[in-house]
């Protein structure tokens, strides 16, 4: 049986992920150059037609004044492309090399990664050059995926001499149309959040709740999904899958708290079941992390306000090497708002970029994170109203949680002649305990078997232990026909899962268990493949699609499979929860192996057509599915897939501006759900329900200038179930969130350097959700802002949260609950709410040292 | 028209489609229905029989003439569930696996002689749906329905039986705790007769559906409760006192009178539910 990880092992983790990078930097004699400012890279317009994508590679030498000498070709993919790299790194800047603390002239390399336009995300959305301000600014034209990874140092001959290194770039999927959202965080960063999960609101239709406190995944709700805790998007970073499989409290649990925020550079929302490449849980979607940091040397942050909250950040990326190699190590403790909201949080994440050889890439990952905390849970509104409670306090202070999680992964990315190839490994360790209570005292009922009790209060304890292991790659390959270059990937995904899942019921006197509701260790494997086809038969017409084939293999050992027998044994103790009788009290062994398998190919294509003076359209149709949680398998029969199929029908608009380089989105889609899960809180988890659709539309805009970055979304959906035409309950139907962060120097400086001002604001807009027993929730508007102000290095300034101080419901239900604020038991269903937290405010201050940016 | 011209209308067209699109999915998303019904808030009653004003007389199906003087019964809570009461149907647990439709969750002590409806402290609450079991939760207030003691006194009642020239005046006090406990059938089965079971009054057949602002209105009807005590199986030993003469049913299991006005008490039939609209 898995252990219970210790807690102390992130910490060495971390500590070892910290001295990667440095060691790194250590072993270099001499310094090499490394990027100070570098310019966009266009796409060649004369490109434009034939839709190339590959890699270009260069050796570039940069003089000891920074700028560039020579820029020799190394690796072609045309007279074009050579010509626009070559323009391009030509007015790059560098800090020069280092030998003996003196410049000196050096030869590097540098890949760059040219994908074509149209717009669609990976392009136009994130450009990470901002336009420059002022009439002179270029004309637009269309600009190459620009590597986001720079530089990573290979050994530095003296600088006498050339040396070699490679600016890495990431491949990007090519994009699915109007619903792929590859959001670069920049300045948008600014923007309070309190954690990694509220990135996602920078992407349309994303509503977050949480009634489980600090430490506990978020609620996540999706274009009409509920996705509860992850079970409706397939979670990753950088790949490495965040879902759990088998986890109690939902199968597809994705707890995205051990990702420290500041180490988000970009993330990939793909809306809808469109891609191949997107895996189990991808019913509403999928989400990717991409790390990376882009403030380079040391930085130290600390926060501290209100709540007793105060966090402190260490973060390191060493000046020469990549974006993507850095380390940091975060500690938050806050007292919480209200009754029982107290938590302490320990993460630690560090990577390493570096080259394999000329014209390959490794990196190599891990994390650490630790929490404890403690969960108010949620409120009867009858009970709030009658003044019988606080609108911040809790029933039950039994409820929180702790969770640990390890992981490591490993990828290598090589680039051949004939196509790119990559591939990732990863191992996670995950330990997760929860403890809830919904209903108070109102299940525990008395059975004839049992001993005479009195409702002993309904408390759920949860605890998971896993292991996964897996593997995921590709290969990606071009060639040129039809007069234009077409596309192929192949791909491929395995992973197992080791799951070790039990859920108590506890005694609220004495915190005792006395039920056992699940003891079940699973194993379950997940292969799948996909093809994937970009096919381009006429300038304007993109075709990308292929199919998904998915198997799920479970192996399950029930070690509670006989929960209530008929006609006992006189024997027979009846207050056991997992017993070791036959019906007519013949013996058996109360564990019980279970195997399943199932198999399914689910086709995605997606149209783009364009673009047309910045305008793409795009049809895209695909199917999904969910595996079925192993808790809901059934011995000797095949495992069902709740399958989905979905549609849109979308249109992208981009265009760089003189003042800003301009993404506006407008897409109507509708999805299909064969099986359901629908929150119960008497299981205190999602529980079957029936067939469901959505259909809504989705806008969303992003402008992003020399001085400010504005993103703004609104998700219409109208979600039902088939068979009565009611709404799904909590859904929202209409979600607004804007972002927007502006920055400039101000009229003052200090000691020659100027100083500057940024003020970043970001706004939700929630219309009321329905509840069951046709209830609606109430509309929810939040405000949240910055300001801060930056000298050299030093940055300090105040977060706030819920600016306005509203007193609002972040979550909403509807159900029945009994925890004895009333003469009589409460057994009608009642509304429920978890409290939002008020206004919260951090000052924060953070110290850059030998930093580049 | 020059190019530039040109690309600005077929813009301007664009722009003004998606306004159209928009304002159109605004309205759809709007448009939807709520998931079911809503929940309601009304006033709680309960009443005697509308004959009874300080007093009621009536005759038992064993032919005693009975004359109820006082009958105060305590009314802990009172439950409507959307299951159907299904004949035959084995013992039900405590609560009832269905939704409950309508519920008073503070007590009330009602004056069963009074036909006038006795409003209970508080409102109650419910969902616009139809219910069809109605329950009696006979206990204190905070009294949990699982404790296996409470000394509220459910039933206080005092009155006069005569059958032909004999004449039996009683009184009653009657508690549910351990004195109402039934044996367990067998050894394996040592929940099979809760003490809540005891303390609650269902199946009581109804068919209502709350509704905001409306009256719910509880009738008692106590000649049920004594509809088949054969007071004359009353012993010397019940005899309480000689003069005046009185005889009090035990608050017992023990004996016809006491076990058959047990019985009678929690008879469904012996209430009657009704929901009026506002």
């Amino acid at each position: 049986m898995p252990q219970p990880m210790p807690k102390t092992g992130g910490f060495f983790a971390a500590l070892l992920f910290m001295l990667v990078p440095a060691l790194a930097q250590a072993q270099s004699a001499v310094v090499p150059p490394s990027i100070k400012e570098r310019s966009p890279v266009e796409y060649p317009e004369a490109a434009l037609g034939s839709r190339v994508a590959g890699d270009e590679v260069l050796a570039v030498t940069v003089r000891a004044d920074g700028t560039v000498g020579a820029v020799e070709v190394l690796s072609s993919l045309g007279v074009e492309f050579d010509n626009a790299a070559r323009e391009a790194v030509q007015r790059w800047l560098f800090e020069p090399a280092l030998r003996d603390g003196k410049a000196a002239s050096a030869r590097i390399r540098v890949d760059l990664h040219f994908d074509p336009p149209p717009p669609p995300p990976e392009t136009e959305i994130l450009p990470p050059e901002k336009p420059p301000a002022g009439p002179a600014a270029p004309a637009p034209t269309p600009k190459v995926s620009h590597p986001t990874a720079p530089e990573s140092a290979a050994p530095t001959p003296p600088p006498s001499e050339v040396a070699d290194f490679t600016v890495h770039g990431r491949l990007r999927p090519p994009s699915r149309g109007a619903s792929d959202f590859n959001v670069h965080v920049g300045d948008l960063a600014l923007v309070p959040r309190k954690n990694a999960a509220e990135l996602l609101s920078l992407a349309p239709g994303i509503l977050l709740t949480n009634e489980g406190g600090d430490g506990h995944p978020e609620q996540i709700f999706l274009r009409g999904f509920d996705a509860r805790l992850g079970q409706d998007i397939e979670f990753s970073v950088d790949g490495v899958p965040i879902n759990q499989v088998g986890n109690p409290e939902g199968n597809g649990y994705a707890d995205l708290n051990f990702v420290i925020p500041e180490l988000v550079d970009e993330l990939r929302v793909v809306e809808g079941p469109f891609d191949p490449r997107q895996g189990n849980f991808a019913v509403a979607g999928s989400a990717d992390y991409r790390l990376g940091l882009e403030r380079r040397g040391f930085t130290a942050k600390f926060q501290s306000g209100t709540f007793g909250t105060r966090r402190a950040l260490l973060m390191y990326g060493p000046q020469k090497e990549a974006v993507g190699t850095f380390g940091g190590v975060d500690l938050q403790e806050s007292a919480g708002f209200g009754q029982n909201r107290a938590s302490k949080r320990a993460r630690a994440m560090g990577q390493y970029e570096g080259a394999l050889g000329r014209t390959g890439s490794f990196r190599l990952t891990g994390t650490a994170y630790a929490v404890d905390y403690q969960t108010a849970g949620v409120l009867r509104e009858d009970d709030y109203r009658a003044g019988r409670k606080g609108f911040f306090d809790t029933y039950d202070p039994w409820q929180g949680g702790e969770s640990q999680r390890l992981s490591v992964a490993a990828e290598v990315k090589k680039v051949h002649d004939h196509g790119t190839f990559e591939n990732l490994l990863y191992v996670i360790r995950n330990g997760v305990r929860s403890r809830h209570n919904f209903t108070g005292y109102l299940l525990d009922t008395q059975q004839e078997f049992q001993s005479p009790h009195q409702q002993r209060g309904d408390r759920i304890d949860r605890t998971t232990d896993s292991t996964t292991l897996g593997s995921r790659g590709f290969g990606r390959f071009s060639a040129e026909a039809l007069g234009h270059p077409q596309g192929l990937e192949l791909g491929y995904a395995a992973r197992g899962d080791f799951v070790d899942a039990q859920q108590f019921r506890v005694q609220s006197s004495n915190d005792v268990p006395y039920s056992r509701d699940l003891d079940l260790y699973s194993r379950v494997a997940n292969l799948s493949l996909y093809a994937d086809v970009d096919l381009r038969p006429l300038p304007w017409l993109t075709w990308r699609g292929g199919v998904r084939g998915e198997a799920f293999f479970y192996d399950l050992e029930d070690r509670c499979a006989a929960t209530s027998i008929r006609y006992p044994s006189s024997g027979f103790v009846g207050d056991a929860s997992c017993h070791s009788q036959q019906p007519l009290g013949e013996y058996r062994d109360p564990t019980q192996r279970i195997n399943a398998s199932s198999m399914g190919y689910f086709p995605r294509s997606t149209l783009l057509f364009g673009p047309f003076s910045g305008l793409q359209f795009s049809v895209a149709w695909g199917r999904g599915a969910r595996a079925i949680d192993p808790m809901f398998v059934n011995s000797g029969s095949g495992t069902p897939f709740a399958e989905l199929s979905g549609w849109e029908g979308g249109a992208t608009y981009a265009r760089t501006l003189p003042v800003a380089a301009l993404v506006a989105r407008s897409v109507f889609f509708r999805t299909e759900v064969s099986q359901d899960f629908i929150f119960s809180q008497t299981d205190g988890r999602n529980t079957l329900a029936g067939r469901t659709s959505r259909t809504g539309w989705v806008g969303a805009l992003r402008a992003t200038g020399s001085w400010f970055d504005a993103n703004a979304n609104l998700t219409l959906v109208r979600a039902l179930f088939e068979d009565t035409g009611l709404p799904i309950p909590y859904v929202p139907e209409a979600v607004f969130r804007g972002d927007a962060a502006i920055h400039h120097d101000l009229p003052w400086s200090f000691q020659g350097s100027p100083i500057q001002g940024a003020l970043a604001l970001g706004n939700t807009y929630v219309a009321p959700r329905a509840l069951p027993y046709g209830q609606r929730g109430e509309a929810l508007v939040t405000l949240d802002g910055s300001i801060l102000f930056t000298w050299k290095g030093i940055e300090t300034g105040f977060l706030a949260s819920n600016l306005f101080n509203t007193k609002y419901r972040l979550g909403e239900y509807n159900y029945a609950s009994n925890f004895l604020s009333q003469p009589a038991p409460t057994l009608v269903p009642e509304r429920h709410f978890s409290a939002g937290a008020p206004r919260t405010i951090l000052w924060t201050i953070a110290l850059t040292l030998g930093g580049d940016r | 028209m020059n190019q530039r011209e040109g690309r600005g209308q077929r813009l301007g067209r664009v722009q003004t489609g998606l306004a159209v699109l928009l304002i159109s999915l605004s309205a759809l998303a709007c448009g939807a229905t709520d998931t079911g019904t809503p929940a309601v808030t009304f006033q709680a009653l309960a009443a005697g029989p509308e004959a009874a004003a300080g007093s009621l007389s009536f005759e038992n199906q064993l032919g005693y003439s009975v004359e109820l003087q006082r009958a105060e019964l305590l009314v802990g809570g009172m439950y409507v569930n959307r299951q159907v009461p299904l004949p035959g149907v084995g013992a039900q647990p405590c609560v009832l696996p269905g939704t409950y439709v309508a519920e008073v969750t503070a007590g009330a002590v009602i004056d069963v002689l009074d036909g006038r409806p006795q409003p209970f402290p508080t409102p109650g609450i419910g969902i616009q749906d139809r219910g069809f079991t109605g329950e009696l939760w006979l206990k204190g207030d905070d009294v949990d329905i699982d404790a296996p003691a409470d000394g509220s006194q459910v039933l206080d009642a005092r009155g006069i039986a005569r059958r032909g020239n004999d004449v039996w005046p009683f009184e009653t006090r009657i508690t549910v705790s351990q004195n109402r406990r039934i044996p367990d059938p067998d050894l394996r089965r040592p929940g099979a007769n809760p003490i809540c079971r005891a303390r609650i009054v269902s199946p009581i057949s109804v068919d209502l559906r709350p509704s905001e602002g409306g009256q719910l209105l509880l009738r008692i009807h106590p000649e049920q409760w004594f509809s088949t005590v054969d007071f004359g199986a009353l012993t010397p030993a019940d005899r309480i006192s000689d003069s005046p003469p009185l005889y009090r049913i035990p608050d017992s299991l023990e004996g016809q009178p006491a076990l058959n006005l047990w019985n009678g008490l929690k008879r469904g039939s012996a209430y009657a539910m009704q929901f009026t609209d506002p």
